[in-house]
């Protein structure tokens, strides 16, 4: 009897301490939740989206055929890099959109400011600008292939147009919205044009900068996607194009994911251009 | 040196409205400013206050008559004088340094050492010391316009050219910065002109005060404001100090009155 009370003491004594480092362990765990539950909630969320899809797809409760699983379409992404078709559609589509976006870039900056700066500029520019920004720029596919054929060439004009109009718009604002005041302020003090645009247009301008390279990489990825699907012989477009035609699901949903990689990562590298640039923002809250 | 401090004769300045065609803003000013002397302009608003700050500055061109600084006719904007504007204008991407710095680089005198040491001095004598590396948007609106002031006084101008710049503040803070002010300008010695529609602010700041009266804008009457220097706060509620706020409030009032029965309403 004692025995086994004592035992019991010991049971007791193990189980209550190993409850006290449960208690502390899960309480951190919840610790950690509670401070970071946007995240835990969305990643959550994700999980079980995924699981489910493999579940469905596992029981034939979905067609797998039509709607692919996870584990399919990551099966696909191993055959795409084992079989070297990822890198050179990787490397075309690529070469699509840095070069589009990258003359989008360098054009738009520099003519944004010639249309904000000066008024008869905007007024010659601004008919044109509104109507392409009207105008779906897929509507002009099938001249753009008229004129380059449909090789890269195609793409990159595609790319360029789609970027180089969100930057604009953009650049042209915020010339725009210069604060009169501050322009008053600046001539008080005797300043040059050419000052006035160094010190007060051009870093108030960088906001809007960001913000028009951030519409306008949506714009190009769009532009390098639809360019390729429309008419091409490479690139991930084209890959799900072809793979779209010839049914196979997987091939498709493994393209997407690789460009939604490509979103991914060309939206870190601008977060981290505009943390840069916003320090004087940061310490203003 | 001829003659000393800002002369204006016969000044008259027209605008174009949209509704009404060519206006007068400003009608037959004549106005003398003595150097190191502090002037502060008051009358209701729309009186051409502004208006006559601005022309001061060269920001806008008179159409009759004429400004002159110690002698040399105003014809645009110019490194001897220097302007703290109603509202405080920061760059909101530029610390306090180099808001103060602004001025001096616009006239590209920030490089010097000499420059350099004062802005250092100038923060300090507008009390930021401790908040050079600040933004603006982590500036109270009281700390702002001292940046404001600092930057005009940067550029060490001869006449200092205030705008209303504690109009946005609430009661307390522009007491404070009124008197700071006054301890600002008695350490340098810069010749001021002040506009503002508070009266008790004109007659605590001034040497002399000049009453305008609106549509079109003229001087109704200059006030010498003999109070003792340096004034306290207290002032305020002095019976001289008092007197000299029903005698302008009367002569506004009055003009208040005329101009109510007479000109259309803006």
């Amino acid at each position: 009897m004692a025995n086994v009370m004592r035992v019991d003491d010991q049971a007791d004594l193990t189980s209550s301490s190993a409850d006290d480092q449960a208690a502390s362990g899960g309480q951190r765990a919840w610790r950690f939740v509670r401070r970071h539950y946007t995240r835990v909630l969305g990643l959550a969320a994700v999980l079980i989206f995924l699981g489910a899809w493999q579940l469905a797809s596992d029981t034939n409760l979905i067609n797998p055929l039509f709607c692919s699983s996870p584990s399919l379409i990551w099966g696909e992404l191993g055959t795409l890099i084992s079989t070297g078709q990822l890198w050179p559609n990787v490397w075309i589509s690529g070469q699509e959109f840095l070069w589009g976006f990258g003359i989008a870039i360098v054009v738009g900056i520099p003519l944004g400011f010639l249309i904000g700066w000066y008024k008869p500029v905007g007024a010659i520019f601004s008919p044109f600008i509104t109507f392409l920004n009207a105008v779906p720029r897929v509507a002009l596919l099938p001249l753009f292939i008229i004129w380059v054929g449909i090789g890269i060439d195609l793409k990159i004009a595609v790319v360029l147009l789609g970027a180089l109009i969100a930057i604009l718009i953009n650049v042209v604002t915020s010339i725009q919205s210069l604060d009169p005041q501050a322009i008053t302020m600046a001539r008080s003090f005797g300043a040059s044009d050419f000052k006035i645009f160094r010190t007060l247009a051009l870093p108030g301008s960088v906001p809007y900068i960001i913000s028009g390279i951030r519409v306008g990489l949506g714009h190009a990825l769009t532009g390098v996607v639809v360019g390729e699907l429309y008419a091409s012989n490479a690139g991930i477009g084209h890959l799900i194009a072809a793979a779209g035609s010839t049914f196979e699901t997987n091939l498709v949903f493994a393209g997407v994911v690789i460009i939604a990689i490509f979103g991914l990562i060309a939206n870190g590298i601008l977060s981290l251009l505009e943390q840069h640039f916003a320090d004087w923002r940061q310490s203003a809250r | 040196m001829t003659s000393n401090g800002l002369v204006i004769k016969d000044l008259t300045i027209q605008y174009r409205t949209a509704r009404a065609g060519l206006k007068r803003a400003l009608q037959d000013i004549n106005l003398t400013i003595e150097s190191g002397e502090f002037v502060c302009v008051v009358g209701t608003s729309g009186c051409g206050k502004t208006t006559l700050l601005k022309a001061i500055d060269g920001l806008v061109p008179a159409d009759r008559g004429t400004i002159e600084l110690d002698g040399k006719q105003v014809k645009g904007p110019g490194s001897n004088r220097a302007v703290v504007f109603q509202a405080p204008s920061l760059l909101p991407w530029r610390s306090v340094i180099g808001n103060v710095t602004y001025g001096l680089e616009m006239q590209n005198r920030a490089r010097s050492a000499k420059s350099k040491a004062t802005v250092q001095e100038l923060i300090r004598l507008v009390g930021l010391q401790g908040f050079e590396r600040s933004y603006p948007g982590e500036l109270s609106g009281g700390m702002q316009q001292r940046v404001n002031l600092a930057r005009a006084l940067a550029v060490d101008p001869q006449l200092l050219l205030l705008d209303e710049p504690f109009a946005a503040l609430d009661a307390q803070t522009r007491d404070l910065m009124q008197s700071e002010l006054l301890r600002i300008w008695e350490s340098t010695h810069k010749t001021a002109m002040f506009i503002t529609h508070q009266i008790d602010e004109a007659i605590y700041l001034a040497d002399k005060v000049v009453v305008m009266t609106a549509r079109p804008g003229r001087i109704r009457e200059v006030i010498p404001i003999d109070l003792p220097r340096p004034r306290p706060l207290s002032i305020k509620r002095e019976p001289a100090f008092v007197e000299y706020l029903d005698r302008i409030w009367m002569l506004i009032e009055e003009e208040g009155r005329l101009s109510g029965s007479t000109a259309a309403p803006a």
